[in-house]
């Protein structure tokens, strides 16, 4: 019998896809025989994004108990930043999340601006706007690509490296660097946009849009990649909120809370911001969420094209950046989650305290609720799923 | 809810107990006793009117001779407003403890044990803050207290530093009551001095820093001076250091010759 012949036979299945149901009952009483098993994953393992490590105690197949351990990669950036002023500060930021550089320094720059009642040019406030988007697809592009490689799908990785490329070729003709750009300065940004930039973002944001689409295609149009994610890692909203989980993981859940749209920052409030949300909170909800927001990115990316004015991009700052005496708390939404900074001057030329909260944090810290109680297996999409950075994590 | 809404009902709800309240940037921070804590985040997350769902941070703060702070912030994604609740431990810098609030908010859990980490505050009730979250296991002293030195900067000078730097101020409280108010008139200030050009930075810093004293009361032909003796200081140290690679470079030479 052709294999053609042997799916019409079984109602347009083929035999051992994943649509024919295969049944294996396995009695509770009977005699299979599970160990419970210690096992520790990582701190080199390629599914944790860098060096993260899990340590957990399995039941046969199954994760009785999950411990992530941290602190690998930490490079104490709040006590380097209590030694820098306030301009060596942004290049330092650019580094604890690679792949959230530009957002996590207009952060900084934010917080610095609001003390001082610092007035950043119109212009270089949508630039900022732009680049933050910018830099969200790029980031979501990683993430897309790695998490199909991941469940074992090769292909997305190299495609979806097409306009990485690309968006990094920008963001490199305007800001000089392809992973720290520290383009944003206090009152506004080292320089203003090349010549021939706003013709290429035109060019590149309907690519990236049609690209998207084929991802989406690729992806979610797989059965494999059906099976490996609906269902896997549902998170519950109360639980996420009592976590701190934001970002995607977040919006996964169905609550949109974006602090784009509740605490507008930079020109957010005069662009429309979709938040994309799902309804499960699986892991197939946060990888859909995710290709949705690089489409919302690139709505307010045009949005940015068709509204940026003429004029300064810098404001004229005093010499030595001093914010007055006093704390301020600046929440801007990252491409992972809620970036804060927490802000404390004594009104010197340095922080007197200078807290970052990063997303990976917390979204880490929740990994073990989803973790316990399913499938070894289930690891890999849970934990490429939640999608953080292990600098982020450790700072 | 705004701002003054918020430190009224802690107010109401916890009278006395309530240290201190202060509005800045539109943020409110209410400093609460430490016995009350608890119900305090208890408060933040359960009465309606505040209904602060989402977790935000916690972070400790060197408070000098006072000890240490710990700020919590909360924020509620239907009302869209937030909370620092803050609480000073007791125990002053040698023994800083407070209860946790792992019991209202799972996501404390990790934030206290990187506050313990890196300021050795207790928390009381904590499912188990050991082993050290970020640093390694056997690392000693508490890196954020500010008596923890950089050893870089100690060992080298930092080429980006012009001022030498002068010891780190304490400040009396967290947050500043008064900032706000006067922020503006300062910010304005700067700004202007900054257009008269020559020495402005130091004009623009001595109203910044408004009352700390030190650095506003200085003769400027000390600083001059100072400064002159800080850069002689640097070329010699350089020229020391060229002369020191040279001669290294030459052995270098020597010993590649004689391999031959």
């Amino acid at each position: 019998m052709t294999q053609a012949a042997a799916a019409d036979a079984a109602g347009g299945v083929l035999p051992g896809a994943p649509g024919e149901s295969l049944q294996v009952e396995v009695r509770s009483d009977g005699d299979l025989q599970t160990q419970d098993m210690n096992l520790n994953i990582g701190p080199q393992h390629p599914a944790t994004h860098g060096v993260l490590r899990v340590v957990i105690d399995v039941d046969g197949e199954r994760i009785v108990r999950a411990q992530p351990v941290i602190g690998y990669m930490h490079r104490a950036f709040e006590k380097l930043a209590e030694h820098r002023d306030y301009r060596q500060i942004i290049a330092l930021v650019n580094r604890h999340d690679w792949l959230s550089a530009f957002c996590n320094e207009v952060g900084v720059a934010l917080a610095v601006e609001r003390m001082m009642e610092l007035e950043v040019p119109e212009r270089a406030q949508w630039i900022r706007t732009m680049m933050c988007e910018w830099n969200r697809i790029m980031n979501h592009l990683m993430f897309v690509s790695s998490f199909g490689l991941e469940l074992g799908a090769i292909t997305p990785m190299f495609y979806a490296f097409r306009e990485r490329e690309d968006i990094q070729n920008l963001m490199e003709s305007a800001t000089g660097g392809r992973l720290h750009f520290t383009y944003t300065r206090g009152g506004g940004l080292k320089d203003d946009l090349p010549l021939g930039f706003l013709k290429a973002s035109e060019e590149l944001v309907p690519l990236v849009r049609r690209r998207n689409q084929e991802y989406r295609d690729l992806l979610l149009g797989n059965e494999i990649f059906h099976a490996r994610t609906k269902g896997v890692g549902a998170l519950e909203p109360e639980v996420a909120l009592d976590y701190g989980v934001t970002g995607p993981a977040l919006h996964a859940t169905g609550v949109a809370e974006d602090s784009r749209v509740t605490e507008p920052y930079l020109k957010y409030d005069e662009v429309d911001v979709t938040v994309p949300v799902a309804e499960n909170g699986d892991s197939y909800d946060r990888f859909q969420v995710l290709l949705d927001r690089i489409d919302a990115s690139c709505d307010i990316i045009e949005q940015c094209l068709g509204n940026l004015p003429a004029g300064p991009f810098a404001a004229k700052t005093p010499k030595q950046v001093k914010a007055p005496e006093g704390a301020i708390y600046v929440r801007t939404e990252n491409p992972l989650g809620q970036g804060g900074y927490y802000l404390i001057s004594d009104g010197g030329k340095q922080p007197y305290r200078l807290r970052m909260r990063t997303p990976s944090f917390n979204n880490v810290q929740m990994i073990p609720h989803l973790l316990e109680g399913s499938m070894l297996p289930d690891m890999i999409a849970i934990m490429g799923s939640v999608y953080f950075v292990v600098g982020d994590v450790d700072r | 809810m705004t701002p003054e809404e918020i430190t009224d009902l802690f107010l109401d709800r916890f009278g006395d107990r309530l240290v201190d309240r202060e509005i800045a940037y539109g943020q409110a921070t209410v400093t609460v006793a430490p016995d009350v804590l608890v119900t305090a985040a208890r408060v933040c997350k359960e009465d309606p009117r505040l209904d602060c769902r989402l977790f935000d941070f916690m972070t400790g703060v060197d408070l000098g001779d006072e000890g240490f702070a710990v700020i919590t912030h909360l924020y509620s994604p239907e009302q869209r407003h937030q909370v620092h609740l803050r609480a000073v431990a007791p125990g002053g810098r040698e023994d800083p403890r407070l209860p946790s609030i792992t019991s209202v908010y799972r996501g404390a859990n990790w934030q206290e044990r990187e506050i313990w980490d890196m300021f050795g505050i207790v928390f009381e009730g904590h499912p188990g803050l050991a082993p050290r979250i970020l640093t390694v296991e056997n690392f000693e002293g508490w890196p954020l207290r500010k008596d923890f030195a950089l050893t870089t900067r100690l060992a080298k000078p930092w080429p980006g530093e012009k001022e030498e730097s002068s010891a780190p101020k304490r400040r009396g409280k967290g947050t500043a009551t008064e900032a706000k108010g006067a922020g503006s008139s300062e910010a304005e200030g700067a700004g202007s001095s900054e257009a008269k050009g020559a020495g402005s930075s130091e004009a623009s810093g001595a109203l910044a820093s408004s009352g700390s004293g030190a650095e506003a009361g200085e003769d400027p032909s000390d600083r001059v001076a100072r400064a002159k003796a800080k850069a002689a200081e640097m070329r010699r140290r350089k020229r020391a250091e060229r002369e020191g690679a040279g001669e290294g470079e030459q052995q270098d030479d020597h010993g590649e010759e004689g391999s031959r």
